[in-house]
């Protein structure tokens, strides 16, 4: 039976008026969405608001008469139909409020015929001011207004956003200091928190002898010391962040960390595992093969790993050195996590797909030689280029390529008990 | 756990033994792909373009580098130039070279070589050299600069002594048979990293029956699909990529005095039946065209009417008086272009104007025609970009104020006001891929984009 872990979410003071469990959640989740759906709603009405004001300005300027003008809104974009009418509200206020009489087109002396478009750039918002043979043509470009993130009530893998920026990104950790190192193809950055923005503390670029391979991998490790190490193909760099943000690389093919107990060699000019490991204690080797990527669940007897090839195949493999099982279906991307919940271990993995299209994460734990789907898959709005487990365990870094936006996302995801 | 580990990495060699499950996120590298193309082109340099034609941009992005690059969102991002900046006025531009780029010949990517490449291809620009910077300067502002260094026509292309073209792109070139076969290999050195794929290798002036067959044989890995078989494509569920509206077929009119009249011109486009040709001819594949840009491009393109007005094309046609029998030249490898240039005679002809349609071998020489059908791929997913590649492929490279919708629409129809460039249709590039080809992306624009395709069932 799987455990379950439970945080009051509201004081204790608060609780007697909640009869039951279920109805706090169900209140708390209500709240929740309408405040979400209220502050969105506002937003969305500002971004509008602005817009047009702007074209109702440029309609009255090629307009001939203020007294009797008809308006009409057609949508050729891929706005939702629902948004239409707030944005012809907001056109409607906005010629109201600057003294035109809006009134029905056969009694209009200009007619304004709005449509709204869109092109590479964003929403662009195209109005016909005139009659008969005589049209003029105003725009307004229109920028898109992000979606905000669905909410799912039945989450098991929480996904927190660490960071998101233009360009690619390899790790992202968190410091001790309340800071977060980023590392990119062609530096480590290290960002505070000033004035409650994040801020740039220090940037040193990282300079490799040679190109760096096409799908660059890399990461970040913190010390115990507070100190952290970056690994990349053919280069290690060892740094520190107090008292002041250093960097220090150079060409190495030492072993990277795969979990505290275990360290693999990398391939300097590729993107992968070369498949040598090496024990970090007693320091004994072996070959696994090429690899790119590894679960490792050390526990004894009962431990065993989780290695993705390069062949395209994820397998289970036990304490013993016994291939147990090979799994069908699995991304070349899996992490472990150690957790409070179920088994306390879960191996989490992308899907089986390219970087071409959306990938997703998907907990799954080791039951009868067989890989139990633990939680529900998360979405991510691209593919997911790097996932590493963070050092303590309890957590892994994702960075995902935003489809979209086309900007990089690094997320920490961790199990969270209770459905 | 560390005997254990032990014993699992004796085992460890067994591994490989099994049968690999399903496909892996990460690309694989090594492997050759195959592309066939109708195409023949003459020439690897972009700047000896006989006549536009897609395949000499898509040749030049796999070989030859541009200073920057726009991405899916039409971001630009440092591509040979590392860094750039810019007065507020947008007239001068200063970009600062990465350091270390190799040219395929094996020397280096000297500053004075990105000068005299660009300043080659951008006749009314002032490029030049500021210590190691690049500095492009113009009389008129350039706002949307990056988007057009971003353009394959703007590829830095470096000519020795030997007469041979060489670039720093992910591919060199492995065997040149012109016209027939292009061997590309990986360039190892590559500034941004080795491509996964080992090679490509191109065959040129294929048929496309013969491409679909040795897609079928498994003799090919990504071949062409034209416009009007998409829907057939994919209702035979084959695996299609089909780009946006991507390619502008159009009317392009010589200087030749039997089309001299802008009446008889303006009567030949307003006669054409373009929605018909849209629906008919393409499968409903693409867009018809009035505007010189698709309209996921430009968001204006719906203001221009495609709708035929022939009362309007016959009362111009009587108005130019007697007008010789005009001939129209389409390119003899290009199916499509034929039943256009046959529709637009049967068109003419409603109207009162005599045309002829013929095939030549547009590749290898220009039309001696009236007027010939034309393809102009779409330069840049950036509207202001584009129109300037338009303007200058049709020879007027005029300094355009490009910053505002309004300034871009009056652009679009400024460049047609004289009806010598009649848009027909825009069409979408689609292509038809074997099952282990992965990672392809079609970028809205179309062309490829191929550095990161990797092939399955190759071993790294």
């Amino acid at each position: 039976m799987r455990a379950q872990c439970y945080n009051p979410l509201f004081p204790r003071d608060l609780r007697f008026r909640m009869p039951s469990r279920s109805q706090r959640v169900l209140f708390f989740l209500s709240a929740a969405i309408l405040v979400a759906s209220v502050l969105t709603a506002s937003a969305v009405a500002q971004e509008w608001d602005a817009s047009a004001r702007e074209l109702a300005e440029k309609i009255i300027a090629h307009a001939q008469s203020r007294s009797s003008l008809s308006l009409t809104v057609k949508n050729i974009s891929s706005l939702p139909p629902s948004r239409v009418a707030e944005v012809q509200r907001a056109l409607e206020s906005e010629l109201r409020r600057r003294g035109v009489g809006l009134v029905e087109p056969d009694r209009a002396i200009d007619q304004a015929r709005v449509t709204l478009s869109e092109n590479t750039s964003g929403y662009l918002w195209v109005a016909e001011v005139g009659h008969d043979d005589s049209w003029d043509v105003a725009m307004v470009r229109v920028p898109v207004l992000a979606p905000t993130e669905r909410t799912s009530t039945a989450l098991t893998l929480r996904r927190t956003t660490l960071w998101s920026q233009p360009e690619p990104m390899l790790d992202v950790v968190s410091t001790a200091d309340g800071g977060l190192l980023v590392l990119g193809r062609d530096a480590v950055s290290l960002y505070r928190v000033q004035d409650r923005k994040w801020r740039l503390a220090g940037s040193v670029p990282l300079t490799p002898s040679r190109p760096w391979p096409r799908d660059l991998r890399g990461r970040l490790v913190i010390e115990a010391d507070g100190s952290f190490r970056t690994y990349l193909p053919g280069v290690q760099c060892a740094g520190t962040i107090q008292p002041q943000f250093n960097l220090a690389c150079q060409g190495s093919d030492d072993p990277w960390p795969l979990s505290p107990e275990v360290n693999a060699f990398f391939s300097g000019h590729r993107n992968f595992f070369a498949g040598a490991v090496k024990l970090a204690g007693s320091g004994q080797a072996g070959d696994l093969g090429p690899f790119y990527s590894a679960a490792i669940f050390a526990q004894g007897e009962r431990g065993f790993w989780i290695v993705a090839f390069t062949d395209g195949g994820a397998k289970l493999i036990n304490a013993q050195g016994q291939v147990v099982t090979a799994f069908n279906g699995w991304g070349s991307d899996l992490a472990g996590i150690t957790s409070d919940c179920g088994s306390g271990w879960q191996a989490l993995a992308t899907r089986a797909t390219d970087s071409t299209l959306p990938d997703s994460l998907t907990a799954y734990e080791i039951a009868n030689r067989d890989a139990v789907e633990a939680a529900p898959p998360v979405e991510f709005s691209g593919p997911i280029a790097a996932l590493w487990s963070a050092s303590d365990g309890r957590s892994v870094t994702a960075i995902s390529h935003n489809l979209r936006t086309g900007d990089y996302e690094a997320f920490s995801v961790s199990a969270v008990c209770g459905r | 756990m560390r005997r254990s580990a032990y014993l699992l990495f004796a085992a460890a060699s067994l591994l490989l033994m099994l049968h690999p499950a399903g496909a892996a996120t990460r690309p694989r590298y090594g492997g050759t792909l195959r592309v066939e193309l109708s195409a023949a082109p003459t020439s690897l340099d972009p700047g000896q373009t006989v006549f536009p034609t897609g395949t000499q941009e898509q040749l030049a992005t796999l070989m030859f580098d541009r200073l920057v690059e726009l991405d899916q969102q039409g971001r630009p991002h440092p591509a040979l130039a590392a860094s750039w900046q810019y007065e507020p006025d947008y007239r001068r531009w200063v970009f600062h070279l990465q350091s270390g780029v190799l040219l395929h010949n094996g020397s280096p990517l000297r500053p004075h070589l990105v000068v005299m490449s660009l300043a080659a291809s951008n006749p009314s620009w002032h490029v030049r050299l500021q210590g190691d910077d690049i500095v492009i300067e113009s009389s008129s502002p350039i706002p949307n600069l990056l988007a057009e260094l971003a353009c394959a026509r703007n590829s830095i292309v470096v000519h020795t002594e030997a007469g041979a073209v060489v670039g720093t792109g992910l591919f060199r070139v492995s065997t040149w048979e012109t016209g027939k076969r292009l061997v590309l290999t990986a360039n190892e050195d590559y500034w941004g990293g080795r491509p996964f794929l080992d090679s490509i290798e191109i065959t040129f002036g294929r048929s496309q029956r013969d491409q679909a067959l040795d897609l079928q044989l498994g003799r090919a890995d990504v071949v062409e699909i034209p416009t009007d078989q998409i829907r057939r494509a994919l209702q035979e569920g084959q695996r299609v990529v089909v780009s946006a509206p991507a390619e502008l077929i159009a009317l392009a009119f010589s200087d030749k005095t039997s089309v001299k009249e802008p009446a008889l011109r303006e009567a030949i486009s307003l006669s054409i039946d373009r929605s018909a040709i849209q629906s008919t001819l393409l499968q409903k594949q693409g867009e018809a065209a009035a505007g010189l840009l698709p309209q996921w491009v430009s968001g204006y393109s719906f203001l221009f009417s495609v709708a035929t007005g022939l009362e309007r094309a016959r009362q111009l046609r009587r108005n130019v008086g007697t007008a010789p029998s005009l001939t129209l030249a389409y390119d003899w490898s290009d199916p499509l272009a034929r039943v256009i240039a046959e529709r637009v005679s049967v068109n003419a002809k409603d109207a009162g104007i005599a045309i002829q349609p013929y095939g030549e071998n547009l590749a290898a020489r220009g039309a001696n025609a009236d007027v010939r059908v034309v393809r102009m791929p779409l330069a840049s997913s950036d509207p202001a970009a584009a129109l300037a590649a338009i303007s200058a492929a049709t020879g007027r490279q005029s300094a355009m104020q490009m910053a505002f919708p309004e300034e871009l629409y009056a652009t679009d129809r400024a460049l047609r006001s004289d009806f010598r460039m009649v848009p027909i249709v825009y069409v979408p590039q689609a292509w038809a891929l074997a099952a282990g080809v992965r990672n392809w992306v079609t970028p809205r624009q179309g062309g490829w984009r191929l550095a990161d395709v990797w092939l399955e069932g190759t071993k790294p």
